[in-house]
């Protein structure tokens, strides 16, 4: 993708975004007191949607000029791979707790990244989620072992 | 002023304020001096931390954060050519060749000290600035609130550092939609929660500001992929050499020192410009100042080189406490997170944060004093120990940065919605930082969004719907033409660019 095409995407979708905020600000609903009121709840909006897709077709006209976007050279693998480990965290930390999905979080990233050494992906990962778990304890924060909680008691 | 003095002493002389100096200097170094990651991500890191404290003791801590950040920021400059942040930019100019030819803890010594100057000098001139600018502004009405929030984001806007003019005012307006989310705290009525009883309260601060910076950072760090250069590993093994200065050495940047504090606390104050520009700013000045022999350093190892821009950053992140803490608006990214953090912590910002919180104004100002201190007594020795960290792989590094928000940002509320929302974000802001769509202003439109709104109501209410106070109040309409002022500027600047 060249600069311009992306330039040229970017500002088509903050103008779509800007356009939705618009038309939703129409559905607003003010309570019947603010009636006479020159200043609603939806008034706000109603000003900063047209600003926001002005300014999007501004770039969509006239994108910057400017060197492609230097996609060869990224590990989007990597990036992903960690984005990936993110989501496996919102999934995971309700039922595996804390400390297990710290662990398999940053052992994975580590893992991800490039890291083979077994020591770091084993004992830092380790380490660091009990760690936090300890410091978190000492502090009054619970923080629960999910799954395991419950086989133990 | 002495009464004030000792209030601030006296609220800072804990056991837990003096711990949270330290650790927030010692920890800003550590940070800052990571190649990429400067004062904004050290700071968004320890939003969540910082929210179940006193707002007094969060004020300590972000703000040793931030110039402990600024002022590790010049190590990674110096011994890796690699600043960690733009303000140290020019600091690789001349801090670097003298690292080449063996004198980097000359030049490591030149920016503690100038940093150390800068920092206290400003702190100086804050303490003399913000009570007669608080007082100024204490008979500000809603209008003169207004213009001067529009003044805030349309500076930040016009000298942001990546990207146009047309992108940053883009971003402002996005941040301004989205602190319209959530229920509408005058008409009480919900807007943009599509029924989501997680965001009715608003989108959370945090996530926003880890999603922009801290998380998007650790990402954009994998997708690069950069090793770890055969300089930092050298760096960090090394030895960085006598970090004495000597009475010549004094001689030659004394003067440099005072003209960029100055410099840099003017730069710092005007909402917007901030510590690059100022640092830019003193490193230009030297060199034009420079006559002979000492001009032909510059770019070679020049000490007052190495030492303008430190002292100038560090002397700007002083005076953008100005702006921040008189007025409530923030001069940068890292004072609009900064921000964030106080309106999360109940505080109200604007000129009442003065009169009403003036234990915590002199609180930080002391804290200020002494953080300059600790950053020279503690962490210059530290330095060669510290640099260590220079050669923490990238694989180890980005994904405990991304650990520390997703723990961060859980930890707030507990709630796993709060950790897709902000890596849906994250993925929209790597994609427009890719573009060079710059952040600050979006989490300044965030962060100033319902105050704005707030002021624009009651302007529009006390003026029976009216838009002709935006002219017919003098001071109103200053502001108003001073930002106007602030958009037009760079395009301006351009087009004359082009004719010449």
């Amino acid at each position: 993708m060249t600069r311009t095409q992306g330039e040229r995407l970017a500002a088509l979708a903050i103008l779509l975004f800007s356009l939705g905020y618009f038309v939703l600000a129409f559905g607003i609903k003010a309570p019947p007191s603010s009636d006479d009121s020159p200043f609603s709840a939806r008034s706000f909006p109603l000003m900063l949607g047209p600003l926001g897709m002005a300014l999007s077709l501004v770039l969509l006209v006239r994108p910057p000029e400017g060197a492609p976007v230097g996609a060869a050279g990224f590990s989007w693998g990597r990036a992903l791979g960690l984005i990936g480990l993110m989501a496996f965290y919102a999934l995971a930390i309700n039922h595996l707790g804390f400390v297990v999905t710290s662990a398999l979080f940053l052992a994975g990233g580590f893992w991800a990244l490039g890291e083979r050494r077994p020591l770091v992906l084993g004992l830092v990962a380790l380490g660091v989620s009990l760690g936090f778990w300890v410091m978190f304890s000492l502090l009054d924060v619970k923080l629960d072992w999910g799954v395991f909680e419950r086989i133990w008691s | 002023m002495i009464e004030g003095l000792l209030t601030g002493l006296y609220g800072l002389m804990t056991p837990m304020n003096i711990g949270l100096l330290m650790m927030g200097c010692i920890l800003g170094t550590f940070i800052g001096m990571m190649p990429g990651l400067g004062p904004v991500t050290a700071v968004s890191l320890l939003i969540p931390v910082v929210l179940t404290m006193q707002p007094a003791s969060a004020m300590v801590l972000l703000a040793s954060i931030y110039y402990g950040a600024m002022f590790g920021g010049s190590t990674a400059s110096v011994l890796i050519n690699a600043p960690g942040e733009s303000s140290s930019v020019p600091t690789t100019f001349d801090g670097y060749p003298m690292a080449k030819r063996g004198e980097a803890g000359r030049a490591l010594a030149l920016c503690a000290w100038g940093s150390f100057v800068g920092g206290t000098v400003a702190t100086l001139l804050l303490m003399l600035a913000a009570p007669t600018l608080a007082s100024w502004a204490l008979t500000f009405q809603a209008p003169e609130y207004f213009a001067l929030m529009v003044l805030g984001l349309t500076a930040v806007a016009a000298f942001t550092e990546s990207g146009g003019v047309i992108k940053a005012l883009l971003m402002t307006v996005v941040g301004l939609m989205l602190a319209t989310v959530g229920t509408d705290v005058a008409d009480g009525v919900e807007r943009y929660t599509f029924g989501i009883r997680d965001i009715a309260d608003g989108l959370s601060f945090v996530l926003l500001a880890m999603a922009a910076f801290a998380l998007s950072e650790a990402i954009l760090a994998a997708l690069r992929n950069e090793k770890v250069s055969e300089e930092a590993k050298k760096a960090a093994r090394g030895d960085v050499g006598s970090l004495k200065l000597t009475a010549d050495d004094i001689r030659e940047v004394a003067p440099t020192m005072a003209r960029s504090s100055v410099l840099g606390f003017v730069v710092g104050v005007l909402p917007g410009a901030g510590a690059t520009i100022a640092a830019f700013m003193s490193y230009a000045v030297e060199r034009n100042l420079a006559t002979g022999k000492r001009r032909e350093e510059f770019g070679k190892g020049s000490r007052r080189g190495v030492t303008a821009p430190e002292t100038a950053n560090n002397a700007a992140a002083g005076g953008a406490y100005v702006p921040l803490l008189t007025l409530g608006i923030p001069g940068s990214g890292t004072t609009a997170v900064i921000l964030g953090a106080l309106v999360a912590l109940g505080v109200q910002p604007g000129p009442r944060l003065y009169v009403d919180q003036s234990a915590m104004f002199w609180t930080v100002v002391v804290s200020m004093y002494l953080g300059n201190l600790i950053l020279l007594v503690i962490n210059l020795p530290l330095i060669p120990y510290i640099a260590r960290t220079l050669a923490i792989p990238e694989q180890i590094l980005s994904p405990l940065i991304a650990f520390f928000c997703l723990v961060g940002v859980f930890l707030v509320s507990f709630n796993t919605f709060d950790l897709w929302l902000m890596i849906g974000l994250c993925v929209v802001c790597i994609g427009l930082r890719l573009l060079d769509y710059p952040m600050a202003p979006l989490l300044l439109g965030f962060v100033l969004g319902k105050l704005l709104e707030e002021n624009l109501r009651r302007a529009l209410l006390v003026n029976d719907g009216s838009f002709a106070f935006l002219w017919e109040r003098p001071v109103t309409a200053l502001l108003l033409a001073i930002s106007i002022a602030c958009v037009l500027a760079p395009v301006v600047m351009k087009l004359a660019g082009r004719k010449a």
